[in-house]
């Protein structure tokens, strides 16, 4: 409660705020996209390239299609693509670094050195061979960018569970006779949890633009379904003529990172020890407990 | 220390995602090519943005317009097209025929190859024999391979007698690729950078630029002109428009249709056009898939919008094709045969309740996202067939992936452009059957039109080939096996101080090079 307290305050500073302000908006228009867009995302029309009016908010592009709504509607793609790859990337993350902090040997050495063979794959090469062996679509894009993103979270929480596993408290559950199960999962992983949350915030940011950025490759999501980056691949071919397609695409995929980066700054402060304190407390260096 | 790390770890990454949203704008703007001005009077630098690499040039292969381009400055066949598309005589200085069925060619005198070789009447024989090795995979193989025997009486005297007569011989020979190469260098690895034309290859840079210099022994005694050309490869289209509207190219091929408005205001340039391409779709006609039947091809002839796909798709620098692909100015351009196929949805819904879909169906859209007006006709249509019922699922792969899955029919229904090899109907086995592998529509092997396009190649009366491809034409519109979407505008961009130049109308559109041999910028 502390820490959702502390959350709450960092949100007081225009900047964190204006940035949930803008995200709540954008999963509020995304889950309402089908009541809320003017138009159909998907229908032609026969005002091409129009500029923005009182019935096209942000205009139309090369078929017609009214770009307001496919904004929002391919909000709905995008966010559920980033928001499953990051959900699943924690999911793996956390159960590898439990299985690599808490066991010795071949498992430790199984999950440790797993993931440091996905760490050595470069994104984008890695998800271009999926795709180009399973297909496109968003089920695709959530598994590839799932595993690509886990270990990250593997890295975070084996750390924590290196250090946790040796503190007092951890020690004194294990000589009051916990079983080890219940002092991993209800001692040791509370603990570990907060920096896997700011992890999970900078993923979403993260999965948010390679799956556009695979969008705009033709690897994402197959058109004419929208999709942020599909929208900037098809705004990059007119856009010496009409730059409002590139222009709100790309900002919407600017914007919308940017506000998942501030936020997922803000709940890292908001998360961290030292500073759950009193505010302006003078701040004590570091302890160096090492992983 | 975890906490710290932690810090470290989510800064860094906050800062690497703002920079790579950064750059996936960015990239959408393009950018400068560098390159030297070419200005100078007779003589100096032609700089040119290519739209392609070209990293091994084999001449006689098909391999793109990019491809074309090198081969028309490096090369030169017995014959080549001048700049109204007519067949005049390059390495031979003259040749008649009998019956279309036995061709001489008597070379010009004292020719000779960029590395000083001799090019006699052996090296023409050698270079037609290897287009006729299926093994070359040569683009004039159709026609090579009806040469019953070549003679060569003396040096400079080549007779070619053809199995059939041919009325189309000579206008494939005129295309880039019936270049002739020294016989000493046929069948070797590697690119064929040497030939006898007016540029000799001087370096290439893979991804970067192709050089070539004037060829002092060149047959035309005062040209070429320039003392080098320069072509750079700006494969992307947004920095080709750019290296011309800065000044950096002085010309370049395949100007992006978005930009022609801007070209054409620019009084330092000239956009000059030409209706040469064209997009159409083909079908999969094997017996699994629902387009075997003729009348759902037709239904999907009546149902499509060309005007949308021409708006959509080629951002409005088209012009749609309700017809046969047969240029206006073809002698064998047939107006009855030019508008056949209106947007009728009633009609279309008709023809596919005949067929036995009173409810449409299922099928599989093959196209590609790497060209967008690719991507955008397969969009286009879809939202048409849509309305008939006809659901379309979309595959959009790279571009070489299209073309294998076209050649393997992995498709129901195929968006392709291309382009007729000469201004002769007789280019259309290239789209109407097996031989033309991925241009074809998928199992369509259909005996009336062999046999159609084999009697307008043998006929060797004007009227009487016209009267044959006006057959032909009948017959394909109502097969439908293919249907023509849009003419697809084709343009070079250069600077007005460039002269001499010519755009080579129509289908010939790409074998404009040839003229590079008189170009020079102006003389002040």
């Amino acid at each position: 409660m502390n820490r959702l307290a502390a959350f709450l305050r960092e949100l007081k500073s225009p900047g964190n705020f204006l940035a949930a302000l803008f995200l709540a908006l954008l999963v509020a228009g995304a889950l309402l996209a089908p009541w809320l867009a003017p138009h159909s995302p998907v229908a032609h029309g026969n005002e091409r390239l129009i500029s923005p009016e009182a019935d096209h908010l942000l205009g139309t592009d090369q078929f017609g299609r009214d770009i307001f709504s496919r904004l929002i509607t391919g909000a709905r793609v995008d966010l559920l693509v980033s928001f499953g790859a990051a959900a699943l990337a924690a999911v793996l993350g956390v159960v590898i670094g439990l299985i690599g902090g808490t066991t010795k040997g071949f498992p430790r050495m199984l999950a440790m050195r797993g993931i440091e063979v996905i760490l050595a794959f470069p994104p984008i090469v890695f998800a271009l061979l999926v795709v180009t062996l399973f297909g496109p679509g968003s089920l695709t894009l959530i598994l590839t960018m799932g595993i690509l993103f886990a270990p990250q979270f593997a890295r975070v929480v084996y750390g924590e569970v290196l250090t946790i596993s040796n503190l007092e408290y951890v020690q004194a559950s294990r000589v009051m006779g916990s079983s080890s199960l219940r002092v991993l999962f209800l001692v040791i992983l509370p603990g570990a949890l907060p920096p896997v949350l700011v992890q999970l915030s900078m993923t979403v940011a993260t999965s948010m633009l390679l799956s556009s950025g695979l969008s705009y490759l033709g690897l994402g999501v197959v058109p004419p379904t929208p999709s942020w980056g599909g929208m900037i691949a098809e705004g990059q071919a007119i856009m010496m003529t009409s730059p409002g397609l590139l222009f709100f695409s790309s900002a919407a995929v600017v914007a919308t990172v940017l506000c998942f980066s501030v936020l997922a700054d803000a709940l890292e402060k908001s998360l961290d020890p030292r500073r759950s304190r009193k505010r302006g407390a003078v701040r004590q260096a570091p302890k160096a407990t090492v992983a | 220390m975890q906490n710290h790390s932690t810090t470290g770890n989510g800064a860094s990454l906050r800062y690497g995602v703002l920079a790579l949203s950064a750059t996936l704008v960015l990239s959408a703007c393009g950018s400068n090519a560098e390159g030297g001005d070419g200005d100078g009077q007779g003589g100096g630098t032609l700089t040119f943005g290519l739209d392609s690499d070209v990293p091994s040039l084999v001449t006689p292969q098909n391999q793109g317009s990019a491809s074309m381009m090198l081969n028309s400055v490096l090369h030169r066949g017995l014959v080549m097209y001048d700049e109204s598309g007519e067949i005049v005589p390059a390495l031979a200085e003259e040749f008649e025929d009998e019956d279309f069925q036995t061709y001489t060619f008597h070379l010009r005198e004292g020719l000779t190859f960029h590395d000083g070789t001799d090019l006699t009447s052996e090296d023409v024989k050698a270079t037609l024999e290897h287009l006729a090795d299926p093994d070359t995979v040569a683009k004039l193989y159709p026609v090579a391979q009806g040469i019953e025997s070549i003679e060569t009486p003396d040096e400079r005297t080549v007779i070619v007698h053809l199995e059939e007569p041919d009325a189309a011989f000579l206008s494939y020979l005129a295309d880039v690729s019936g270049a002739i190469l020294p016989s000493e260098t046929i069948g070797n690895d590697g690119p064929t950078y040497v030939g006898a034309g007016p540029f000799q290859y001087v370096s290439y840079e893979e991804g970067s630029a192709f050089v070539v210099q004037r060829f002092e022994d060149y047959y035309e005694d005062e040209q070429p002109h320039f003392d080098e050309i320069e072509f750079q490869v700006l494969p992307d289209q947004a920095a080709r428009d750019n290296a011309l509207l800065t000044g950096s190219a002085d010309m370049i091929s395949f100007v992006g249709w978005t930009n022609y408005a801007q070209v054409e205001a620019n009084d330092g340039l000239v956009l000059d056009e030409t209706m040469g391409p064209f997009m159409y779709l083909q079908f999969n006609v094997e017996s699994d898939s629902p387009f075997s039947d003729p009348r759902v091809r037709q239904a999907v002839a009546y149902a499509v919008d060309r005007e949308a796909v021409v708006e959509s798709a080629l951002g409005g620098e088209g012009a749609p094709m309700y017809g046969m692909p047969v240029p206006e100015d073809s002698e064998f351009y047939n107006p009855d045969l030019d508008k056949w196929y209106e947007q009728d949805l009633d009609r279309a819904r008709e023809l596919l309740a005949e067929a036995g879909y009173p409810d449409g169906f299922t099928a599989r859209m093959l196209s590609s996202s790497q060209y967008d007006f690719h991507q955008n006709t397969a969009l286009s249509v879809q939202n048409d067939l849509e309305q008939i019922g006809i659901e379309l699922e979309m595959n959009l792969p790279d571009w070489p992936t299209r073309l294998d899955l076209g050649a393997e029919g992995e498709y129901d229904i195929a968006v392709y452009g291309t382009v007729g090899t000469t201004n002769d109907p007789a280019w259309m086995d290239q789209m109407l059957t097996p031989a033309g592998a991925q241009n074809a529509p998928y199992g369509y092997d259909d005996e009336t039109v062999n046999d159609l396009l084999d009697k307008g190649r043998r006929a060797s009366d004007l009227a009487e080939r016209q009267e044959v491809y006006n057959e032909l034409g009948e017959y394909i519109l109502e097969e439908a096996p293919v249907i023509g979407l849009a003419w697809r505008s084709q343009a070079y961009g250069y600077s007005t101080e460039l002269e001499g130049f010519a755009h080579i109308p129509g289908f010939l559109t790409f074998t404009s090079g040839y003229t590079l041999d008189q170009a020079h910028f102006t003389e002040e």
